[in-house]
């Protein structure tokens, strides 16, 4: 074997071990779980879920989304019209860092992803937060992986699915949910 | 008299559904001064995030279309290469207002004012790189809207900025 050949196998088999790892190292998000809670896989397909409203401080940009079943039951007033959202609602909150547009100076758009916080309204599974279940997954942006957040994030994060309704319960005349639908 | 009663009831009847039907406008009738129809982007209330703005008088959504969001998916504007036809992609616009509910310091939604809309039609707007322009105003009071007086308010003229990007300021944001 030529000393030209051997160095192309080398190049060949390095290229071949960056690419495994790479893809071995993309991480799967729906395997996650909180401990003793919701799991990530529940919220499958949330990226393309219909907007509810967006909401912004100086600390983070948020668009909160809804599942089908949750923005029918907006539509239909929800709630609004004192009805409590149905059974298999769920939301997510999509929290940005927040960055200067580069063409805009004085508009601020989505920087890096930031977390995401989910609800789920069941009411036999969550008897004792008014059904709804929470979840707080923290994303770095670094290792481009998402964490169960815990009691060193903020706001912290017990391992269970109550972690929001604590918060929660100053909309619950709203069904415990703080977002409006917003007009379009 | 029961006839005559009959006949007054039924008339006010009459007259509170035709207020009813009236007062609820129709949105997609509209079309602005340089011909772009509202009803081009009928569903735009239910379609996807690309991403959100805000300055301090807005808060903006941006949402497009299920092609165009297909297109941001497969890589489109970074990859060099264009937005397909038929793509269409809407900027909503509400004023912030501070919300008196969260525990925390936030801006959310009070009124909603504006929408934008752009849409690729090579062949319909061949002078403003296939991009056409939208822009309706929202009348919170009147419960009504109507097309910006401005041609296509300011439209190509600033989207030039971001050329490089098929004329779109906005990357589909990670979530």
């Amino acid at each position: 074997m030529t000393r030209k050949s051997l160095r192309t196998i080398a190049i060949v088999a390095a290229v071949l071990a960056t690419l495994g790892s790479t893809a071995l190292s993309a991480q799967d998000r729906y395997t996650l779980k909180v401990p003793n809670g919701l799991a990530f896989s529940e919220f499958r397909g949330y990226e393309g879920w219909q907007t509810v409203a967006i909401s912004q401080n100086e600390k983070l940009v948020s668009v909160i989304v809804a599942n089908p079943v949750m923005i029918n039951a907006y539509q239909s007033g929800v709630p609004g019209n004192g009805k409590p959202f149905p059974d298999g609602a769920k939301m997510a909150k999509i929290h940005w860092d927040p960055k200067k547009n580069q063409y805009f100076p004085d508009t601020t758009v989505p920087g890096a992803l930031h977390d995401v916080d989910f609800m789920v309204k069941d009411s036999k599974r969550f008897p004792d937060s008014a059904g709804w279940g929470y979840a707080f997954f923290r994303y770095e942006a670094a290792s481009d992986t998402f964490r169960p957040a815990t009691v060193a994030d903020n706001p912290p994060q017990a391992n269970d699915a109550k972690c929001g309704f604590a918060c929660h319960t100053i909309a619950k005349t709203k069904d415990y949910v703080f977002t409006d639908y917003a007009k379009r | 008299m029961k006839t005559p009663m009959i006949a007054i009831v039924a008339t006010v009847l009459l007259v509170l559904g035709g207020t009813a039907i009236s007062a609820q406008q129709d949105k997609y009738t509209l079309k602005t001064p340089s011909g772009v129809a509202f009803s081009d982007f009928r569903g735009y209330e239910d379609w996807q995030v690309v991403s959100s703005a805000q300055t301090d008088e807005v808060l903006k959504v941006i949402v497009a279309n299920p092609t165009m969001i297909n297109a941001y998916k497969t890589g489109i504007p970074a990859n060099g290469k264009p937005f397909p036809e038929g793509s269409k992609i809407a900027k909503l616009q509400w004023k912030p207002k501070k919300s008196t509910e969260a525990p925390f310091a936030v801006n959310v939604p009070e009124t909603f004012t504006q929408a934008f809309f752009i849409e690729k039609n090579s062949k319909r707007f061949p002078k403003s790189a296939g991009w056409g322009y939208a822009l309706f105003n929202y009348d919170a009071k009147a419960d009504v809207f109507a097309a910006d007086a401005a041609p296509d308010d300011c439209g190509h003229t600033c989207h030039t900025a971001v050329k490089a990007k098929d004329y779109i300021f906005h990357p589909y944001q990670k979530r």
